[in-house]
């Protein structure tokens, strides 16, 4: 898979994104022209005309980093940006990445006057989009680097063992989804280990690059010419002295990130076992659409696993927000959008704001200072501001925990009107008819929305750009007449309803093997 | 005020005797005026003299004179001593004098030995940290320049006439660069390479190494060559270099020199070792790796393989393409799957691939080359088998026409432009355990757009999913192929990697090789450059 990534997190408007012209170089404004020409030929699956263009573009005389960036790079947006408005199928867009990864070879190959040094490229493990990193190392072979490519999904160990044996000034890791956080971390702090400074980049660190600076990277770049601009400055600081992966995140000590992790699989199954029996009209669902299903509780604990790790519940959040959105552009209505306002209110200790024109994804949830919850004695204030722990909001019994959050946010409750748009997939709309019944506003009706969040998070390059990014297009999130779920109490009874005084404590100490930490269901 | 005899007198009634005091004791006045001195007073400070004010040591005169003051120290000719004062009924000021001259020492030895040390376990940690040569050459010279000199070059020896030199400069900044004649010009260093002991700094004259200096670095005063001794075979030299006007090297400072090369040296020789055992592995196993494929006359190729052992590059599936030449005019792709796993798996796969490339003129006729492989397996003293595909590949106008035969293995999976998957009907005994095999092979043609695909049984089997213990299995691969019509090959590839890997997620697995064979979309043949000579290795 060579494609830009999904979510992850909330990036604010005009957040640039790998290949983004944010540095336009020369020759930009013809670049326009030949991204179109390209775009024609990707969109047609016709390789030979797509090199046909490239070479072209270059004999006219746009330089090589333009055609990259400006070029392929735009090309590779707009495939993904394609993809989030459900104008390009899974295969297509496969199909263009494909393309667009062939066609950088038709670059010519910088030969530099003076050896600026060796760079290390990859992708951590189990990344699979490669492109973002693929741009910068041709980025930087452009500029004069002797880069070393080493694609997608690299074994920690592979990566380490490459520079041991080639030795790099510096490594640039790419990681497209927050749930590569610990992956990633794993691999800032073995190369960190031997000595090698970390740069990284792509959208799993977040719009800010915040979770760099957490797991300790010594450099952040939102794309390939800042990232080889910032190489070109000087060379980064030296790493820091070997040290454990916990020394960066103390919290981890808490066990959470360990208890979730190591549970995921039967919290998937009890889940799903649960919203079974909860939620009949699963036994008419073919494999495939419970084994689809069953995919989206993985993410879903996926995600709540990396907003642990890195303690941050605006990962886990901003994961709901980029689904909810994601699923209007595909005619899901925007109920679950509105849903989720109400979550964040919920949440906040001031009164509901006022909702502006800004994108949801800008708004910083005004979380509550502290938390009436005190049960295993530890106040944990640890993260920044007044974010309120993960596991403990979800298992404080209160509709504000992300889990609910997570329930509404993505539980669509389609109305009539709803009913008669477009719907991407015909099981799709199948479970949406089941819910309507259902009545849902909690989980099963999370689940027949996030029947999409599977396929979501393996394609799409930059889906923000068409969605989250804008306003519009991205939920009516400003709505007026937001449903009131702040009671939805009285329909979903969350996590650690019955035993407000500490699940993650309880379940620590007693019960490692429970599963009801992210039961979304309540019990029938 | 002069102290009279009287009062001195009738001090002695008291029932400390300071005068007996085995430290020495000096009494004065508020005036300073030095009242009385014990003996060992008078041994310490003998140009002390009672009725005359107290000229030295200036810091007790000093403290005298600033009431007040606590405990306070300082020197006496060659020794430490500290004074405490206590006040007399009569006003009069009694300093108690302690020798500290070995605590002094003891605590200046503990810091500089404290020193030494945290620089050796810096020096350790950093060094242990990398086991690529030039990084551990790097790290050497910045050390060294930090902490023993200020600059530093490390020259390690090679087989080859260029030597090459890592400069960290007075500044910090590092230089790379090789050296062959000038290395003789300058005494100590061609033994200290060889591993002689090293030569005093003082017997070297810094004139001589005039091509070591770095830019800028202005006059050396002296300089330093310690020997980096290796794992049996000296690792290099280190050099220090010192500006003028500092003085030479000491010997405490050449001895120090010498753990800090003793380490750096450890370090140089286990990158150099492992250098060597990487460069003997990647020889070794050149010829096991998957090769990189791409488009063979007209016919798109894309592989894609993951070892069972994620640290692993081989294992016991493995896949090459054969483009046509004269003897054979189809392409002869393969994809096959050992039993077991591992190095050894993969050892017999290199075998395998070598006697199917020795039985390529046989091409057109894929009986013939199982036949000829399944005989030689059979002889050979493994007893392991093999299962695997023959597909051979052929143009013919924008249609690929393709004939496969299956020998024990999954039949390949055939992708129709209108989103259909078929199996290929083909068939036959595994490789290497009966004497005589049948098999029988299907003739399948691709559109453009159209892909075949070829997969060990690692993909199918692969345990996983998000309840995490369901197979992958045939149906699931369908599926997911279900969408890949007229993606190109490599996409197809990546798509079943990718769902297969996402299906295993962190658990363990068995050798996974796909090989995707489509009929290329778009512009005509020749378009591009569709040939590539030989067997494509990567």
């Amino acid at each position: 898979m060579t494609n830009t990534p999904a979510p992850g997190l909330p990036g604010g408007p005009g957040r640039p994104g790998t290949g983004t012209r944010s540095a336009p170089a020369p020759g930009h404004e013809r670049a326009g022209e030949w991204a179109h020409r390209l775009w024609t030929a990707v969109r047609a699956a016709d390789e030979y005309a797509a090199l046909d263009v490239v070479t072209h573009a270059l004999a006219a005389g746009l330089d090589a980093e333009t055609v990259l960036l400006d070029v392929i790079g735009a090309v590779q947006h707009k495939v993904g940006a394609e993809w989030a408005a459900n104008r390009m199928s899974v295969a297509d867009e496969h199909a263009a990445t494909a393309i667009n990864d062939r066609v950088l070879a038709v670059l010519p190959v910088g030969r530099p006057d003076t050896f600026r040094g060796k760079v290390t490229v990859a992708c951590v493990d189990k990344e699979w989009h490669a492109l973002p990193a693929r741009l910068l190392a041709e980025t930087l072979r452009l500029r004069g680097w002797q880069v070393a490519y080493l694609g997608a999904q690299v074994p920690t160990a592979h990566l380490v063992g490459r520079i041991h044996r080639t030795g790099a000034d510096a490594v640039c890791l790419s990681a497209a989804l927050s749930t590569r956080l610990p992956a990633a971390h794993a691999a800032i702090t073995a190369v960190q280990a031997i000595g090698t400074p970390v740069m990284v980049g792509g959208r799993g660190f977040g719009a800010d690059g915040r979770y760099a600076r957490r797991l300790g990277a010594e450099a952040w770049a939102p794309e390939a010419r800042t990232a080889a601009d910032r190489l070109a400055a000087g060379p980064l600081p030296g790493p820091r002295p070997p040290h454990q992966v916990a020394d960066d995140l103390p919290h981890l000590a808490d066990q959470e990130y360990t208890m979730v992790t190591q549970s995921s699989r039967p919290l998937v199954r009890e889940t799903f076992q649960r919203l079974e029996r909860r939620f009949p009209a699963l036994a008419h669902y073919d494999d495939d659409q419970r084994e689809r299903t069953a995919e989206d509780i993985a993410h879903i604990v996926d995600f709540l696993a990396a907003a642990l790790y890195v303690d941050d519940p605006d990962l886990f959040t901003g994961f709901l927000t980029w689904t909810a959105d994601v699923l209007t552009a595909r005619g899901v209505p925007a109920p679950s959008c509105r849903a989720w306002t109400c979550w964040r209110n919920n949440c906040a200790t001031s009164p509901a704001p006022a909702v502006s024109s800004a994108p949801a994804v800008t708004r910083s949830p005004p979380l509550p200072a502290s938390h009436g919850h005190t049960g295993d004695g530890r106040q944990r204030m640890r993260c920044r501001g007044p974010a309120p722990p993960l596991a403990r909001t979800a298992g404080a019994g209160q509709v504000g925990g992300p889990a609910a959050g997570f329930a509404h946010a993505v539980g669509l409750v389609p109305d009539e009107q709803g009913e008669q748009r477009r719907h991407g997939q015909a099981r799709f709309r199948r479970v949406a008819q089941d819910l309507v019944r259902f009545d849902a506003v909690g989980v099963g009706a999370s689940l027949a929305g996030v029947g999409e969040v599977t396929v979501l998070l393996e394609v799409g390059d930059d889906p923000l750009h068409g969605t989250l990014g804008e306003p519009a297009a991205g939920g009516d999130v400003a709505d007026a007449d937001v449903r009131v779920v702040g009671d939805g109490r009285q329909y979903t009874r969350m996590v650690g309803d019955e035993r407000p005084s500490g699940v993650r404590s309880r379940h620590f100490n007693h019960a490692p093997h429970s599963t009801d930490l992210l039961c979304l269901t309540p019990d029938a | 005020m002069p102290a009279s005899p009287d009062r001195f007198r009738a001090r002695t009634a008291s029932a400390m005797n300071a005068a007996a005091a085995p430290y020495p004791v000096v009494v004065m006045d508020a005036a300073g005026y030095v009242a009385e001195l014990n003996g060992a007073a008078r041994t310490l400070l003998p140009g002390a003299r009672v009725g005359a004010a107290l000229s030295s040591p200036d810091w007790l005169a000093g403290a005298h004179r600033t009431p007040g003051t606590g405990v306070v120290g300082g020197a006496v000719g060659e020794r430490f001593f500290s004074a405490s004062s206590s006040v007399l009924p009569g006003g009069d000021t009694v300093w108690w004098l302690v020798e500290e001259t070995s605590y002094r020492s003891a605590v200046e030895e503990l810091r500089a030995e404290r020193e030494r040390t945290r620089f050796l376990t810096e020096a350790s940690s950093a060094l242990l940290a990398s086991l690529n040569l030039q990084r551990c050459m790097e790290v050497t010279a910045r050390l060294a320049a930090e902490h023993l000199a200020d600059a530093a070059l490390v020259i390690a020896p090679t087989a080859a006439k260029k030597l090459p030199v890592v400069t960290c400069d007075q500044h910090g900044r590092l230089a790379h660069g090789t050296v062959s004649g000038a290395v003789q010009s300058v005494p100590g260093l061609p033994e200290a390479l060889r591993g002689f002991p090293p030569v005093p700094s003082r017997w070297i004259d810094p004139a001589a190494a005039t091509w070591m200096v770095p830019e800028g670095f202005g006059e050396v005063g002296s300089l330093a060559i310690t020997p980096l001794p290796g794992h049996g075979v000296p690792a290099g030299a280190l050099v220090l270099l010192r500006r003028a006007p500092q003085s030479e090297f000491s010997a405490s400072e050449e001895a120090f020199a010498g753990l800090f090369a003793a380490r750096a040296g450890a370090a140089m020789s286990a990158a150099r070792l492992y250098a060597e055992q990487n460069a003997i592995t990647d020889t070794l196993m050149r010829d096991l790796l998957p090769p990189t494929l791409r488009q063979v006359e007209g016919v798109e190729f894309a592989g894609g393989y993951r070892a069972s052992v994620d640290t692993d590059r081989v294992g016991g599936d493995f896949y090459d393409v054969h483009p046509a030449d004269e003897d054979c005019p189809e392409s002869l792709a393969v994809l096959g799957d050992v039993a077991g796993k591992g190095l050894e798996a993969a050892v017999l796969t290199g075998k395998i691939r070598n006697t199917l490339q020795a039985l390529l003129p046989l091409g057109h006729d894929h009986d013939q080359i199982l036949r000829g492989l399944n005989s030689a397996l059979r002889n050979a003293h493994s007893t392991r088998f093999v299962t695997l595909v023959l597909a051979s590949a052929r143009r013919e106008e924008r249609d690929v026409v393709l004939r496969l035969t299956s020998a024990g293995h999954p039949p390949p999976l055939v992708l129709r432009r209108d989103g259909t998957v078929q199996e290929a009907d083909t068939g036959g005994t595994l490789i290497g355990v009966l004497p005589e095999i049948t098999t029988r092979t299907a003739e399948v043609r691709l559109a453009p757009g159209e892909t075949c695909l070829l997969y060990t049984d690692g993909v199918t089997e692969a345990r996983g999913g998000p309840l995490g213990d369901t197979m992958f299995g045939e149906e699931r691969l369908r599926r997911a192929l279900l969408g890949c019509a007229r993606m190109p090959a490599q996409a197809v590839v990546e798509r079943v990697r990718m769902l297969a890997d996402e299906w295993i997620g962190d658990g363990g697995h068995d050798d996974m090789a796909v090989l995707a064979i489509t009929a290329p979309q778009g512009a005509p043949l020749g378009a591009v450059d569709g040939t590539a000579p030989g067997r494509f290795t990567a």
